[in-house]
């Protein structure tokens, strides 16, 4: 499951980055490519759960969020972040295929 | 040579440099007030025209080096900072190439939800404001006490940064956690391909309280730690080293763990900030409230400079040494005008 990542959340969210990395997905409500993006880290969140792996995976709308671009070194979006000890370790900008980012997921969990 | 007359010319003033009522009397040439009033100064850092303090309380306090002018600046932080104990803001460094590259580091601690951590980050000068970039190295465990603090390059430019062991003295073997250590990453964050444990901004471990940071000019580093009950420590910092924290302190030895270059044994000295001057180490020390100068080949240490309180960091430039004393932080009796930038060391001659 792809969780939302608000103001609300965002502390315990950086919070739970101290524990284990986690991903968070970068996009804009307009944007094309962001939507074909998240479909595509769908079908690997799901591929992945449903093989008893789980991720922390955040989806994030950078206009809510302006601040972070520059905090965690996004430059345009989609972007999926890997998160680790509340640094941003790692910025794909292209997504691919589905089989492309489970392989992601699965190399950046550690 | 040189080695040998500059002990001679430090020796001679030792004995023959003070004068009685001088309340900033030291071992060594003419004194100055630079600056006064400041509010648990932690950290000195310079360029060519100005010093930066950093003050525990987070504020950044620029002193024109011609006028003497002070300037007051509030960073603006990405977290909130936790200034209880001995955290807050605490280490900062300018970026080498300051004031074309308009960046400077800082190390703070603050709290998130109910944690509280130490964060190492990149701060940038815009319109006459700091504020906190983004953070290179987070999640360095914090407490009330032992946070570690000091940043500073190396030489190989890299950036170093001490981190204690947040009152949890195990940590300082847990080769997963980033209390106890001395870290070292690229200035953009990244981590050196030439780190001892690869991906890992772990330097060194093993260390408890660890708050000075310097090189000498062959580049050997050296570090000062608070001990437990005394036994501070001088080390000498090797890439990958262990130095026993908290299975072994002061005299005690151990394989595995390299043994200080010196330590205080039944003194206090609490030392903290630290520089290096042809083969002499100057150490700030708090309790010990001197400056202590420490031969690295000799491995004794003698006063330098006493009478201004507690010391916590020491500056050098030029000939000159600077200090900045820290009796406001709760555990000093502060005089009028403290806390001080003062100037101990006019000149060699």
């Amino acid at each position: 499951m792809i969780r939302q990542l608000t103001k609300k959340t965002f502390d315990a969210m950086h919070e739970e980055s101290m524990k284990s990395p986690l991903f968070i997905y970068f996009e804009t409500p307009l944007c094309g490519t962001c939507k074909m993006g998240k479909r595509m880290l769908e079908i690997a969140v799901q591929s992945l759960e449903q093989n008893d792996k789980e991720f922390s995976v955040y989806e994030c709308n950078i206009n809510e969020f302006p601040a972070l671009a520059r905090t965690y070194g996004i430059t345009s979006v989609p972007c999926l972040t890997v998160l680790r000890r509340g640094v941003s370790v790692k910025q794909v900008y292209a997504m691919q295929s589905a089989a492309h980012l489970y392989d992601l997921l699965m190399k950046n969990a550690r | 040579m040189k080695k040998i007359f500059s002990a001679a010319v430090l020796a001679l003033l030792l004995t023959s440099g003070c004068s009685s009522g001088d309340r900033l009397q030291t071992s060594g040439g003419e004194k100055e007030v630079i600056t006064k009033e400041l509010t648990i100064p932690w950290n000195v850092a310079s360029d060519s025209k100005v010093w930066w303090i950093a003050e525990r309380g987070g504020q950044i306090v620029s002193i024109d080096k011609k006028t003497k002018r002070k300037t007051s600046f509030t960073p603006l932080l990405l977290k909130t900072l936790h200034d209880n104990g001995e955290g807050g803001f605490l280490g900062f460094e300018l970026h080498p190439d300051f004031p074309t590259v308009p960046k400077a580091f800082a190390y703070y601690t603050y709290k998130n939800q109910e944690h509280i951590y130490n964060r190492l980050s990149e701060l940038k000068l815009k319109g006459g404001k700091w504020e906190e970039t983004k953070p290179l190295i987070d999640g360095i465990p914090a407490g009330a006490i032992h946070n570690g603090g000091r940043i500073k390059f190396g030489p190989d430019g890299m950036l170093y940064a001490a981190a204690g062991d947040a009152g949890v003295p195990e940590t300082a073997q847990d080769g997963s956690s980033l209390s106890g250590k001395i870290l070292r990453i690229e200035a953009d964050g990244s981590i050196p391909e030439d780190n001892p444990i690869a991906d890992s901004a772990i330097y060194s471990l093993g260390h408890r309280n660890p708050q000075g940071l310097t090189w000498d000019a062959e580049g050997r580093m050296f570090a000062s730690e608070h001990g437990q009950n005394h036994n501070d420590e001088i080390n000498e910092i090797l890439p990958g080293g262990n130095y026993g924290w908290p299975i072994i302190e002061g005299t005690e030895s151990k394989k595995g763990f390299i043994p200080p270059l010196i330590h205080s044994g039944a003194e206090t000295w609490a030392p903290s900030g630290m520089i290096e001057d042809d083969g002499i180490l100057y150490v700030a020390c708090l309790r010990g409230e001197k400056i202590l100068k420490i031969s690295i080949a000799e491995k004794d240490a003698v006063t330098f400079s006493e009478g201004n309180g507690r010391i916590r960091d020491i500056l050098m430039e030029e000939e000159k040494i600077y200090a900045i004393t820290n009796n406001t932080d709760g555990r000093g009796v502060p005089k009028k005008g403290d806390d001080r930038m003062i100037l101990i060391r006019s000149s060699l001659k």
